[in-house]
């Protein structure tokens, strides 16, 4: 279970009468996970699909109807809004994931037993997949550079959903490269960046956007797909982690990878 | 989002109308090669509906990264109102611009170029070239070519006039004119100073006549004029003009030159006086690249050829006939013919592309982030590829035709065209094939209707064929497939293709493409190459980003479907012309013969029988297939050969094997062309044209039967020993199974293709890598890694590229052995050697090599080895040797040093070493310090100059005053610091640098405790000592005394009174001799150790020796003083005071008496 953080910037409220888990609960408005590591048990899952539908039971209590109404017409102002949606797990209180969703109803049903006490059923459509707040960062550097050709990195990934978005940053150190090959032991991952970088020079692969920069100039002809290469994207880290052989290719030297990406969970 | 806007101009003069703003969409095509559409709605509620009008153009814009381009533009042909959303809205269709091109005819057209040329490649003669000719007076002077020369032309010299008569003497002269092309028509401009043609009296009654030669009957035969402009009256000739004529069928080539003169017969009277030839020119039809130029001359008002951004002639030289065709369809058939493309360019322009492969600098992906790949302008996000199965139909074969004369038909017969690698062309059945295709023969007649011969000459033959060729070669490179795997194999591919980009996408590029759909092991669809865009259709939208539909393909152009090509064949057939009277010639027979019993039809026929060269019975149809059916030559008659030259062929492709019986004699079966003798093993050898094959005998001393390759000559060439199953190329005795032997022998050859010193070479049909081998002389051998086809390229050679080792010399040792006398490492490039290891640890010692001295015998103190550094340079080639850096062997077998050696005057000498325990010495084998540094100098040490050994120095260079030079020392550490020391040098100019102690005070604080500065001051405790000596204390004591100096005197006895120390003045006298002139001197009076005290003396000495001034004793509570050498005395009695009574003289006397006692206790002589 999770409770909803905040949507575009504003504190959703938290009141939620209906669930029985316990005094946190009480204070807390939830809502069940698809599955995840926070709690698995998740009912209505439906794995991989988006946009999925997200209703979020909440109870606006306000000291005057004054109040009341500031917090509902906060709440009414998003209607169609596409934002970022944050959430906490129960089971992890301080842990925050983060999608991009739209509001697209805010009830307007009124009820007549208190005045200031005002339950609504948010409804969202979540358009993406949970991200991790803080990236993961796999650097091969220092103590773990890379020092066979190639070189074996495993990536993990605690996250419930494979990684497509990776930011692969090589820095060459002191001698130059000629290739950066990375590929799967199946060769179904299978790439390679092909044109001499000098010592102090900055490859950049962004495999979310194919984007990749030398120096921070566009160099789309030197990546080059390989033969057994059978991904529709660059690169793909499973869940649970994937590996990976990379290839800093040149006459030696300390040159330094990285792999920046978040994981995601549904 | 885009924001475009739509512009309505007059479809006749291009004013424009208005603009439209409110398009809800835009959708226009921009195709190769073909005319493209457009489509775009309007809400009906803007009032500039009204703009909207059949034909009017629409042009559409929008901002593209931050430019204004055009999008699409058309004519406007379909106005249609629909609902969307519930809301009327005008619905707009028409063509591309580039339809309006298929408004206009070109009409009858030859797309070629007339070339002339003058005298400088015409030879005009005066005596005919043929056969065996007569003499021949070839015109030696120039032929001006200029337009009003005056002053020089070419007479033919026949009479003492100098005018050429051409019939005067009753004989038949001639003008001849020969060219190696064959020409239709000749200009002539007549030469000036020529007296005027029309004075001829001469009877022309006989016509002139312009004849050709006709190289194939040996005959002059009359040509038809169709100009002639050069006559004057009856004389041909006689004026600036042209002749022309149909170019004759049968116009032959004799000896490379095409032929015609001009004569005629005189029937009496006086002839012309002469022709003179200004020049004389030759005209002839060729291929041309300006086809493009001059289709778009008839093209429609307003357009042209977008010279910027394209061609404005076509790359390949084309030769075409045009019938009717619109402008258009003109331009796609030229295109189709050169292998080259247009698009339209901006407005109306056509921007032809020619054969280029333009790269777009766009990638269509399907993987990744649609999103993050809308702010990459170099990505395109594939939304949707589907692969088109219908996108050709397959033909491994295509007879191929052109356009028909009436008499004749376009033929790849002439063609002068070579298949390329993979296709097989066959001129005789007319058709070009694609070899090892994995299907069943697949055939295909193509007519290519424009192609046409312009004459029936050999020459216009030839391009048509050689145009048909071409066209043919691409149509059947882009319908068949030697691959026809699941994934496409090399089939051309088709697709289409929805993906967003925010960039302009243009027909006529080539798309790098990486689509990948795969579900774990099995691919379903994988595209990653280049595709031409054949077609792009770019639809604008309020909302969301542009959506280009694109038709692409693996070729540059797709080939019709079979329903396709129907429509377009009809649409091109044409009538069938006649472009000359020659009467159709009967050039295929048919014979029948009926009845049941078999018939012999091809009987008694003639050789060389009325100008016939030869009899060809070709069969290509109705083959002889059953078992008892033969051709039978000679048979019983006699007469009947094969002649040299002439060929029997059985094909039996698709049967069994055939045979040629008859070749057999008494003893032998099959055997072909037998020569010499019939006995003897060499008897056996067939001998070929091109050499001879056959057994030879004992080619060794150990072997007695062979077989043997031969040339002509009967140099045997291969030799195999069956005996011992050897082979030998060019040895005619191999002592191994292979020998091979190369008579000429040298290093290998470094460039072009032709190893000349190569014995045995080791190829792949993958590529041109060769691994060559052979000897350059008597003395070695080479083993080469080249390029076949280019042999100044060179590549590695792998050794061992598994594993294993490899031995120079010997058997190996380690995984490379050289054996003696050593290796030897060329190079010119830094660094020629290099030993590499990659190691996983970041921080620790990891060896690289191991170098080994080994011993025979039991290893003793120095033993050892190293590397040895030497020079060499033009005046000396041979090694220099330097110094050399090693190890030996030092205390025990696993212990060395760490040894520098250097070279002085070719004199080995070791300079320093680093001992097993870690000293290290210089000048010394046995250090017996971290640090040692030994030397045996003599040199006397000079305290005014350099002179004496210096051991050690250290030096700071800089030139800034107060800079040093330091040694420092470390002597204990402890957790809180580290007790350091340092001396050295403090630079104060150029010279005398002062001499520095300094300690550390604490953890950052420094001290100096003593200098010696630049004039020889000794400080201590300051900085700049103002005396040579000069101890300064420096603290916060206010009312104490800090003492600044002590002097000490400690003795290896027992001190007594007098043991003591002191300070010594010494003073220059007059004759140079130095004097000690004072003392101060501290010593005791009594040394034992309760109750000791002791002197501090003062001395002046002359020359006589010291004298004591002054002692001052320690004694008691107060010092006792003595002047002169007296004994200090101890403090005395207190002088009793007068008491001032009778008896105060006595008192005063008794005081005073005391007084000087006392004064001369202490050296005052108070007494006389």
């Amino acid at each position: 279970m999770y409770r909803l953080v905040d949507f575009a910037g504003v504190t959703l409220p938290k009141a939620n009468v209906e669930s029985e888990v316990g005094t946190v609960g009480t204070q807390l408005a939830l809502a069940p996970y698809r599955g995840g590591v926070l709690d698995a048990d998740g009912t209505g899952r439906a794995a991989g699909q988006y946009p999925y539908p997200l209703p979020y039971k909440v109870e606006i209590v306000g000291a005057s109807l004054a109040t009341l109404r500031t917090e509902l017409d906060a709440l009414r102002a998003l209607r169609g809004v596409s934002g970022t949606l944050r959430r906490e797990g129960l089971d992890a209180l301080g842990t925050y994931q983060t999608a991009t969703a739209r509001l697209l109803q805010v009830p307007e049903l009124r009820t007549t037993r208190n005045v200031y006490f005002h339950p609504l059923t948010l409804q969202f459509l979540v358009l993406t997949p949970w991200y991790a707040t803080t990236p993961r960062e796999q650097d091969y550097s220092g103590s773990e550079l890379l020092t066979t050709v190639p070189d074996t990195v495993t990536l993990p990934n605690a996250g419930q959903l494979p990684i497509t978005q990776v930011t692969i940053t090589v820095v060459v150190v002191d001698d130059p490269l000629t290739e950066v090959r990375i590929a799967a032991d199946d060769a179904s991952t299978n790439f390679s960046y092909v044109n001499p970088l000098a010592v102090g020079d900055t490859l950049v692969i962004d495999t979310g956007a194919w984007r990749v920069t030398q120096n921070d100039i566009d160099t789309p002809d030197y990546l080059h797909i390989g033969g057994g290469h059978r991904r529709p994207d660059l690169l793909q880290i499973a869940p649970g982690g994937s590996t990976f052989n990379v290839s800093l290719v040149g006459t030696g030297g300390t040159s330094t990878i990285r792999f920046d990406y978040y994981e995601m969970y549904e | 989002m885009s924001q475009f806007w739509i512009e309505i101009a007059d479809g006749v003069t291009d004013v424009r109308y208005g603009t439209l703003r409110t398009a809800l969409a835009w959708e226009s095509s921009d195709l190769l090669d073909r005319v493209g559409s457009f489509r775009f709605l309007l809400p009906a509620a803007d009032p500039q509906v009204d703009l909207l009008q059949v034909k009017r153009v629409a042009r559409c814009f929008s901002i593209v990264q931050d430019e204004v381009h055009e999008r699409g533009a058309g004519v406007i042909e379909r106005i249609s109102l629909s609902t969307t959303e519930g809301a009327p809205v005008v619905q707009v269709e028409g063509s591309d611009l580039l339809s309006e091109l298929a408004n206009e005819q070109v009409g009858e057209l030859w797309l070629q170029a007339e070339t002339l040329e003058h005298a400088d490649s015409v030879t005009v003669l005066d005596a005919d070239d043929l056969g065996t000719p007569n003499v021949v007076h070839v015109c030696t002077e120039a032929i001006d070519n200029a337009v009003g020369d005056t002053t020089t032309y070419w007479e033919m010299p026949a009479d003492g006039s100098g005018k050429k008569k051409w019939n005067g003497d009753g004989t038949v002269d001639y003008l001849y004119v020969k060219h190696n092309k064959q020409f239709d028509f000749i200009q002539y401009r007549k030469g000036a100073g020529a007296p005027a043609a029309t004075s001829d009296t001469g009877d022309y009654s006989n016509p002139w006549r312009v004849q050709y030669y006709d190289g194939l009957d040996v005959a002059w035969n009359d040509l038809s004029l169709t100009v002639e402009t050069t006559k004057v009256g009856e004389i041909l000739l006689a004026q600036d003009g042209e002749i022309a004529w149909d170019m004759p069928d049968t116009w032959g080539i004799y000896e490379g030159t095409y032929q015609v003169r001009i004569w005629c017969e005189n029937n009496g009277g006086s002839g012309p006086e002469g022709i003179t030839l200004g020049d004389i020119a030759v005209g002839y039809v060729t291929p041309t690249t300006d086809g493009l130029a001059q289709l778009m001359g008839r093209a429609p008002t307003g357009w042209s050829l977008d010279a910027g951004g394209g061609y404005t002639a076509t790359v390949e030289a084309v030769q075409l006939e045009y019938s009717g065709e619109t402008v258009f369809e003109a331009l796609t058939r030229l295109a189709e013919q050169t292998g080259e493309h247009f698009v339209r360019g901006e407005g109306r322009t056509v921007r032809w592309l020619g054969q280029d492969e333009r790269l777009l600098d766009l990638w269509a992906v399907n993987g990744g982030d649609a999103q993050a790949q809308q702010a990459n302008p170099y990505i395109a996000h594939i939304l949707r590829l589907n692969e088109r199965q219908e996108a050709y139909e397959l033909a491994s074969r295509v007879y191929i035709y052109g356009g028909s004369t009436g008499d004749q038909r376009a033929t790849l017969a002439s063609t002068s065209r070579s298949a390329p690698a993979g296709y097989t062309l066959n001129a005789a059945e007319n058709y070009i094939e694609r070899d090892s295709v994995p299907y069943r023969r697949k055939d295909k007649y193509l007519e290519f209707a424009d192609i046409v011969p312009w004459n029936a000459g050999l020459v216009a033959t030839g391009y048509a064929a050689d145009m048909l060729f071409d066209r043919g070669l691409i149509w059947l490179q882009t319908h068949s497939a030697s691959n026809l795997d699941r994934l496409g194999g090399d089939q051309p591919r088709a697709f289409d293709m929805e993906v967003a980009a925010n960039r302009i996408i243009r027909a006529g590029y080539l798309l790098r493409t990486t689509y990948i759909d795969a579900a774990d092991a099995l691919i379903l669809q994988r595209v990653d190459q280049p595709l031409w865009l054949l077609g792009v259709t770019v639809r604008l939208s309020l909302t969301g980003p542009d959506i280009y539909a694109l038709e692409t393909a693996t070729v540059d152009a797709l080939a019709r479907t079979d329903a396709e090509s129907q429509v377009s064949e009809a649409r091109i057939n044409r009538a069938i012309r006649r472009r000359s009277g020659t009467p159709l010639s009967t050039t295929n027979g048919v014979i029948i013969l009926t009845g049941s019993s078999n018939h012999a039809a091809l009987v008694n026929l003639a050789y060389a029988d009325a100008g016939h060269t030869g009899f060809e019975p070709t069969v290509t149809k109705g083959n002889l297939t059953a078992g008892s059916t033969k051709i039978t030559i000679g048979g019983t008659g006699t007469g009947a050969v094969i002649g040299a030259g002439a060929s029997v062929d059985v094909n039996q492709a698709n049967l069994d094997h055939g045979s040629i019986g008859g070749l057999g004699d008494d003893d032998h079966t099959g055997y072909l062309l037998a020569t010499g003798a019939r006995t003897g093993a060499s008897s056996q050898a067939q001998t070929f044209t091109n050499g001879i094959i056959g057994p030879t005998w004992k080619p060794a001393a150990d072997s007695t039967t062979a077989l043997q390759l031969q040339d002509v000559a009967g140099t045997a060439i291969v030799t195999v020993d069956t005996t011992n199953k050897r082979v030998g190329v060019n040895v005619v005795d191999p002592g191994v199974p292979l020998a091979v032997n190369s008579a000429a022998y040298g290093l290998p050859v470094a460039s072009g293709i032709v190893q000349t010193y190569g014995a045995l070479r080791t190829q792949s049909s993958g590529g041109n890598v060769v691994i060559d081998t052979g000897l350059y002389g008597a003395t070695g051998a080479w083993l080469q890694v080249t390029n076949k086809a280019d042999l100044s390229e060179y590549f590695p050679l792998l050794l061992q590229y598994l594993g294993g080792a490899v031995a120079i010399g010997g058997t190996p040792y380690g995984t490379l052995h050289i054996n003696q006398p050593r290796l030897d490492v060329y190079g010119n490039v830094f660094p020629v050697q290099r030993i590499l290891r990659t190691v996983a640890a970041t921080n620790s010692f990891n060896s690289t090599s191991v170098f080994v001295t080994r011993s025979t015998g039991d290893a003793e103190d120095g033993l050892g080895g190293g590397f040895v550094f030497a020079l060499q340079d033009n005046t000396a080639t041979s090694d220099m040797l330097l110094a050399s850096v090693g190890a030996v062997r030092m205390g025990a077998d696993d212990s060395g040093a760490l040894v520098l050696n250097t070279y002085n005057a070719g004199s080995f000498g070791e300079r320093a070493r680093v001992t097993p325990s870690g000293n290290v010495g210089i000048g010394t084998t046995s250090p017996t310090n971290l640090l040692h540094i030994s030397a045996m100098d003599a040199t006397l040490y000079s305290d005014t100059t350099s002179a004496g050994l210096t051991s050690l120095q250290l030096d700071n260079l800089s030139s800034t005053t107060g800079t040093s030079t330091l040694i420092g020392f470390r002597t204990h550490t402890t957790a809180g610091g580290i007790t350091r020391f340092q001396i050295g040098t403090v630079s104060s100019g150029d010279w005398g640098p002062a001499f520095v102690f300094r300690q550390r005070t604490g953890v950052t604080s420094y001290a100096e405790r003593m200098r010696i500065d630049s004039n020889g001051n000794v400080g201590i405790g300051t900085t700049s000592p103002d005396r040579l000596t000069h101890a300064e204390v420096s603290d916060a004591v206010t009312n104490a005394i800090t003492y600044a100096q002590r002097l000490s005197h400690i003795t290896s006895g027992t001190a007594a009174a007098g043991f003591g120390t002191g300070t010594e003045f010494e003073l220059e006298d007059n004759n140079g001799t130095n004097r000690v002139t004072g003392y101060i001197e501290s010593l005791y009076n009594s040394a034992a150790t309760a109750s000791w005290k002791a002197d501090l003396v003062l001395k002046s000495a002359d020359s006589g020796g010291a004298r004591e001034g002054l002692r001052i004793r320690g004694t008691g509570s107060a010092a006792a003083i003595a002047f002169l050498g007296a004994t200090p005395s101890a403090r005395l009695a207190h002088v009793a005071d007068p008491s001032g009574g009778a008896t105060v003289d006595a008192e005063a006397r008794t005081a005073i008496n005391s007084i000087l006692a006392t004064l001369e206790t202490f050296g005052l002589h108070a007494t006389s």
